[in-house]
């Protein structure tokens, strides 16, 4: 069931907030074991909650379409009273005594929080494979992982252990578990989400978005915790007649498994019969901007754990080796990647006089193994943590919104994953596109087969 | 003098910085830092001197913060 169908059922009375919220906690407490998609379960706080919407709706009180509806937070989303851990040893006992901004905010919009889920250690990562909370998986198969760092928020999503999850994405970590376990991943617009309460990985490059099973429930997601308001077409009426979309003739789609790459352009070329206009652009050097990014990710990232430097052991082998990696940045290295980075950003704003989005992989490939560290695409073998941020961190750098969607199976039954990429502030657009292309139905994804 | 290519030694500048980085360490994250190195070093060379920064990049942030 998805969100939007899950309000309208609230509503006509067919079922309660307190039996979403039961059927969740129960396929929590079936699954958990196997993906080990949630740190924290928040039951009896979850079941009074949904007790207090269903009485409010009864008395006529209803919040909007997120009213009733269970959802969970990526662990490094502050809740009051309520452990957050990000995924470390450094946080493992932290409880926040403030809500982020985002949590008040579904607060408000009367969701059911059942609790927080798992991520790779500090979200610098992107395997989920966690050294203090434990291996995460990748539902469609247990021996892979599930992308990250939201990979705990992707498995709980297409397990059906909550309706949405948040995640956060610095360079690509809402939309590779997205991309991996089969869901839809929104990255909104730098600034569109408030961080304020959420743990930063790299200052200027996070962003707060929304995993759920489709695009209409990402963007009701999303209306609940920003300004975006009249995002969610209507269903079967999403048009995308007259839209120009970019389909990258350089970079996005080079070094990419060839089913993924056929995949993406079948989106294509589904969007085009629904009356889009489709043509090849030209973008800059992608791999120029992934090293500006990464730049200045390393050193975001180790200044946010400057605290914590001095304890070595805390840390993850990958994660201690990365924060190592930012130490040894110089500081005109890092102010030139800035002064770059704007550079680079008119550069490509120009792709907006052409057209409205790009369709890009959300992944080169699908979801390596677990303990697998190199891959090979194209002939190339190369770092898995490299090849699967390739098409990601671009977004990350101009702060672009981006929807992550599935885009059909590859041969080996595991999700493929695309990117929708837009202009700053226009979520709308893209946001249509995907939802269009749900209704037509071009590239069902199957359900995981632990779902039975 | 060097130019922006020229490969660094990052054990010199740890120890210059004083960072507690150990050996074993230093030696395994040398080359993901030469490759990314290796990578950025020449886009600089591409700066004019009206190219500023943006260090507190924030596209009309709507966060309030």
């Amino acid at each position: 069931m998805l969100i939007t169908e899950a309000a309208a059922q609230l509503r006509a009375k067919r079922v309660s907030s307190v039996e979403l919220t039961r059927t969740c906690l129960a396929q929590i407490e079936k699954l958990n074991p196997k993906v080990n998609a949630f740190i924290t379960v928040l039951r009896d706080e979850a079941e009074k909650a949904a007790s207090e919407r269903d009485a409010e709706l009864a008395k006529g009180v209803d919040r909007g379409p997120m009213h009733g509806i269970p959802i969970a937070y990526k662990d490094l989303i502050f809740t009051k009273g309520v452990r957050t851990t990000c995924g470390s040893k450094v946080y493992e006992n932290f409880v926040p005594d403030h809500d982020a901004k985002l949590v008040q905010g579904f607060a408000a919009a009367g969701a059911v929080v059942l609790g927080k889920t798992g991520l790779h250690e500090l979200a610098y990562g992107i395997t989920s494979n966690n050294p203090h909370f434990g291996t995460i998986r990748n539902p469609h198969d247990l021996e892979r992982i599930p992308g990250g760092s939201s990979g705990g928020s992707g498995a709980a999503v297409v397990t059906e252990m909550c309706f949405m999850a948040m995640g956060s994405d610095t360079g690509g970590s809402i939309r590779i578990p997205a991309s991996f376990c089969g869901c839809v991943g929104l990255k909104p617009t730098y600034g569109r989400v408030s961080r304020e309460g959420c743990f930063p990985l790299g200052f200027s490059l996070d962003h707060m978005g929304p995993l759920a099973r489709s695009t209409r429930d990402c963007a009701a997601s999303l209306e609940a915790i920003s300004s975006l308001r009249n995002s969610i077409p209507a269903q079967g009426a999403a048009s995308i007649k007259g839209l120009r979309i970019g389909l990258p003739s350089n970079g996005f789609l080079e070094r990419t498994q060839p089913e993924v790459a056929a995949a993406v352009r079948k989106m294509a070329d589904a969007a085009a019969w629904l009356g889009a206009i489709v043509k090849p652009v030209a973008v800059p050097n992608i791999d120029e901007i992934n090293a500006i990014t990464r730049m200045i990710q390393f050193v975001e990232s180790t200044a946010a754990l400057t605290p914590f430097l001095d304890r070595r052991d805390a840390f993850g082998t990958d994660v201690r080796a990365l924060l190592d990696q930012g130490r040894l940045v110089s500081g005109v290295d890092f102010l030139n990647a800035q002064r770059l980075r704007r550079k680079y950003q008119r550069e490509f704003a120009k792709i907006w006089n052409e057209v409205d989005c790009l369709f890009a992989p959300g992944t080169p490939t699908t979801a390596p193994k677990i303990g697998q560290t190199k891959i090979t695409v194209d002939g190339v073998e190369d770092d898995v943590r490299l090849v699967t941020t390739r098409p990601a961190r671009t977004a990350n750098l101009f702060g672009l919104p981006t929807l992550s969607l599935p885009c059909g199976m590859d041969p080996s039954n595991l999700p493929m994953g695309m990117q929708i990429i837009g202009r700053p502030w226009d979520e709308a657009t893209i946001i249509r596109i995907g939802a269009a292309l749900e209704d037509a139905n071009v590239a069902p994804v199957q359900k995981p087969a632990i779902l039975g | 003098m060097p130019d922006a290519t020229t490969p660094k030694d990052w054990k010199k500048i740890a120890q210059a910085s004083g960072y507690d980085i150990p050996e074993a360490q230093l030696e395994a994250i040398s080359p993901a830092l030469n490759t990314l190195h290796n990578a950025f070093a020449k886009l600089p060379a591409m700066l004019t001197a009206e190219d500023d920064p943006a260090p507190l990049f924030s596209p009309f942030a709507e966060d309030g913060r």
